[in-house]
């Protein structure tokens, strides 16, 4: 196991990045970590980027927006310009090169032992600003899926959702299938008058209906379709019993013909209730921000809550006179009374549509119907009733074709449309029900003639009933039997896929408990001055599917969920914490850890402490920052000067980042000298000093006169630190001595009067004569190991808080 | 006593593996999500069309499309 895994990177052709770009990690000859200083778009994440794609081959924060692999390449980008090349430490795995292929877009080319680098880094090494910020706002569940990113296990909530999705679907089909079989079993319920339907009660009562015409018990579906076969010559055999048959079947397909009771009430609410959503103020495709409205009143009445004030339209960034809590109340009001006609127009226009049932069937059985009944019924008006169903059928076509409009997209020509087809309906309505009550009179006198005779209406009747029954059973059988196997099929998927949400579940909560002890270590040092608040503790919802939520305790009490209690820069800290834990634990064989701009989020006190977090905790991985805060990384380099150093200084269209080898804020200072530029030196000398006396004052408990304007502070500054020191130490320490000698170096004392408005240059031997002597000083009081100022210990030395030896103390 | 499943490493895997050897699932229904899945993805619709072959024959516990 290499203690630093990355020899180089290079990235070419690739989201910002044209040329191939070279990041060496190596210093000396040893591979190091490395801090990359870039403003705001200088090209820096599209390092982070092409990490991410060489190690999972996708980019999920761009995938979120939805934008895919063909965003990946420089938009100048030729084909095979477009890859990220490392070097590996390790000789196994040597050099990896990623290609993409603009061909397969979702498949690029490897060169090396890629798959031996992914088992061996199988979690996340980098995590950008944004993924710590979207922590703050999501709902349980998506805090869970955020959760999952930062610790690694999105695959699996991935898989979860997918098998919980293909359970819906085949819930879906189940309850489709158990509602046909319910259908069925009324249907032959009512048509053989049973209280259950099984094969028994069935084949018993049809048993019955067969006796009372001499035709034997049957056992089975065969057996029953050649005894209806029996009945059904017995009925043609009798010239009046076939006429019956058929008249009662044409009376069935005549009451068929009759349009649905209400359907002219429901076509004219429809109407009405379509008239009126056109004539909202807003359109109802605006209903698509019902969502966005939500969320945003749900982010601005949290940061309400948590004291913090809104100024700008957290979507567009610009500033919004008012209150901007209050307009998107209203907003979201508006639109959920539109919401509320829409879905009254829907469900109206589901109910519509299912009156709307063709007629074409009922036609067809009259016309065939009216063959056979011709001598009988020649002088009644069935062709007319068919010909004028035909008519009607169109006006039907025109109201189902307007009815199959979603209420979104409902337009003027369509409510008219719907207005004309209702007209058309209500003027033919009259003539048809004449025609119904004509036919109905007609073929009703002619059965009750035929039906003076009770045997031949019994044979009749019943041999309705069975073919109906032979029908209804034979398709009762085939779906009842389809129930059964997917119930069966159902269970067992439920089972599996319960099982693995438990597993999943358990799992996680395994994860938590291995990282739990480090994140507690690593928020409490983030956290370190925020006093009264630390234990985090990750908790999951064993009754909800996908949900967590975080304990904290403040001032020894547990606060549960923390979410509504901590700020967004505690929430980045938990984040960050959670995700440092989980690399070290799940990547134990691959330690390399990218942290893109993730201290954005930290107060500008708490972000020195990611540097004590890394150093503390993170000595044995190799890091890979990258930052836009240049005394955050001046900073860093103070107290990592074994880092690698780059700064970016601008991104050119036509290349990408212009990098320069980084060098810390003294070794500038030096260059400007040696160029002979002392009155630049001395105007950078200044605001460094100022910085690194506060940070001295700081830890060596020095009291120092507040000064509200903010105006020559060196003096008083280093006064202070003297005084300090000459009483801690003695006027005989060797601090002491190098810090009177600066204190009374001529040229520190003219950046002291100048550095902020200088007026009378300063010389190149003097701004030699401060860095020197400022060097001696900053030999004596930083720990030449672990490179951070000492701190006072309380009583009479002052001792490195990282590697706790006393360092100083009185001579 | 049931079979941990590690917190590191490709759960997915490993809950199929172990719920195999197991045998209190329904055998037939873990292979065919092992089938219609590719790595950590999920073929939904072939899983779909599979589970709802398995329950009309039950014989072809392959679900072979």
């Amino acid at each position: 196991m290499q203690m630093a895994p990355i020899k180089q990177l290079v990235v070419g052709g690739f989201r910002g990045v044209l040329s191939p770009l070279t990041l060496p990690f190596v210093k000396g000859k040893t591979p190091r970590s490395l801090v990359i200083y870039g403003r705001n778009g200088t090209g820096k994440s599209s390092i982070t980027d092409a990490w991410e794609w060489f190690h999972t081959e996708k980019i999920v924060h761009l995938a979120r927006e939805g934008a895919g692999p063909s965003s990946y390449p420089h938009v100048s980008a030729q084909a095979g310009e477009t890859y990220v090349e490392v070097q590996f430490a390790n000789d196994d795995l040597g050099k990896i090169r990623l290609d993409f292929d603009p061909k397969r877009i979702t498949m690029p080319a490897a060169s090396g032992n890629i798959a031996n680098f992914r088992a061996i880094a199988p979690h996340p090494c980098h995590i950008r600003f944004e993924d710590l910020t979207r922590f703050v706002y999501l709902t349980k569940a998506d805090k869970y899926d955020a959760l999952a990113q930062l610790m690694g296990f999105t695959t699996q909530v991935d898989f979860q959702k997918a098998l919980k999705r293909v359970l819906r679907s085949l819930s879906d089909r189940l309850e489709t299938l158990e509602r046909d079989v319910d259908q069925l079993e009324s249907d032959l319920s009512a048509c053989l008058s049973l209280t259950a339907v099984d094969d028994k009660s069935v084949l018993k009562s049809l048993n019955q209906l067969l006796a009372r015409h001499s035709i034997g018990p049957v056992a089975s579906t065969e057996e029953l379709r050649s005894a209806s076969k029996t009945l059904t010559t017995l009925v043609e055999k009798d010239p009046g019993s076939q006429e019956l048959s058929d008249l009662r079947a044409l009376r069935k397909a005549i009451e068929g013909t009759q349009l649905p009771d209400g359907l002219g009430r429901n076509l004219l609410s429809y109407i009405k209730l379509a008239e009126a959503l056109k004539q909202e103020e807003r359109d109802a495709v605006d209903l698509l921000l019902v969502n966005l409205y939500e969320q945003g009143l749900d982010v601005l009445t949290h940061r309400r809550e948590q004291g913090l004030e809104t100024k700008n339209c957290p979507l567009c960034g610009k500033p919004f006179e008012g209150d901007l809590l209050d307009h998107i109340s209203a907003e979201l009001s508006s639109l959920q009374e539109l919401k509320q006609s829409r879905d009254a127009l829907e469900k109206k226009r589901r109910q519509t549509q299912k009156l709307l049932m063709p007629l074409s069937a009922f036609s067809k059985s009259l016309q065939d119907l009216w063959q056979e009944i011709e001598p009988v019924a020649k002088q009644w008006p069935i062709a007319s009733l068919i010909a004028h169903l035909d008519e009607v059928e169109k006006t039907l076509d025109q109201l189902r074709d307007a009815l199959q409009v979603e209420p979104e997209n409902i337009t003027t020509e369509v409510v008219k449309l719907m207005q004309s087809g209702r007209q058309s309906l209500l003027l033919q309505v009259g003539k048809l029900e004449t025609l119904q009550k004509e036919l109905l009179h007609q073929t009703t006198e002619r059965v009750q003639i035929l039906e003076q005779d009770t045997s031949r209406a019994q044979l009749v009747t019943d041999h309705t009933k069975v073919l109906s029954a032979l029908e209804l059973w034979g398709r009762w059988t085939v779906v009842h039997t389809q129930l059964i196997g997917l119930q069966k099929v159902h269970r067992g998927f439920q089972i599996a896929v319960d099982d693995y949400i438990h597993s999943s579940t358990d799992n996680v909560q395994k994860r938590f408990d291995t990282v739990s002890s480090d994140v507690q270590t690593y928020f409490e040092i983030l956290e370190e001055r925020t006093e009264g608040l630390g234990q985090p503790v990750l908790k999951l919802l064993p009754d909800q599917d996908r949900a967590v939520v975080l304990q904290v305790e403040f001032r020894g009490e547990p606060v549960y969920p923390a979410y509504r209690y901590l700020s967004e820069s505690q929430l980045n800290s938990f984040g960050l914490a959670v995700f440092l834990a989980s690399a070290k634990h799940f990547n134990p064989d691959f330690r390399f850890l990218i942290l893109d701009d993730v201290i954005n989020s930290f107060d500008v006190y708490k972000r020195p402490q990611v540097i004590t977090l890394l150093k503390q905790e993170f000595s044995d991985h190799q890091v890979l920052l990258l930052t836009h805060d240049s005394v955050w990384c001046d900073q860093l380099s103070e107290k990592c000067p074994s880092w690698v150093q780059y700064r970016f200084i601008r991104l050119e269209p036509g290349s990408g980042p212009v990098v320069m080898e980084g060098v810390s804020p003294l070794e500038e200072i030096e260059r400007l000298i040696n160029e002979d530029k002392p009155v630049s030196a001395g105007r950078d000398m200044g605001p460094f000093l100022e910085r690194q006396l506060q940070q001295l004052c700081e830890s060596f408990g020095v009291m120092v006169k507040y000064n509200q304007r903010n105006e020559y502070t060196l003096d008083p500054l280093l006064d202070r630190f003297c005084v300090r020191v000459r009483r801690k130490l003695g006027t005989n320490h060797k601090l002491y001595k190098a810090v009177k000698a600066l204190q009374e170096e001529s040229g520190f004392r003219n950046i002291c009067a100048h550095w902020k408005d200088p007026e009378s240059p300063i010389t190149m031997q003097e701004m030699l004569a401060v860095v020197e002597k400022w060097k001696a000083i900053d030999e004596l009081v930083r720990c030449k190991r672990c490179h951070v100022f000492l701190q006072y210990d309380g009583r009479s030395g002052f001792v490195c808080s990282s590697c706790n030896i006393t360092r100083l103390q009185k001579a | 006593m049931r079979s941990e499943i590690k917190p590191d490493g490709d759960f997915v895997k490993q809950w199929i593996a172990i719920r195999t050897v197991e045998a209190e699932l329904d055998r037939s229904i873990l292979s065919l999500i092992d089938k219609h899945r590719k790595g950590a993805k999920l073929d939904e619709a072939g899983l779909l069309r599979s589970l709802i072959r398995l329950s009309q024959d039950p014989e072809d516990a392959n679900g072979s499309d």
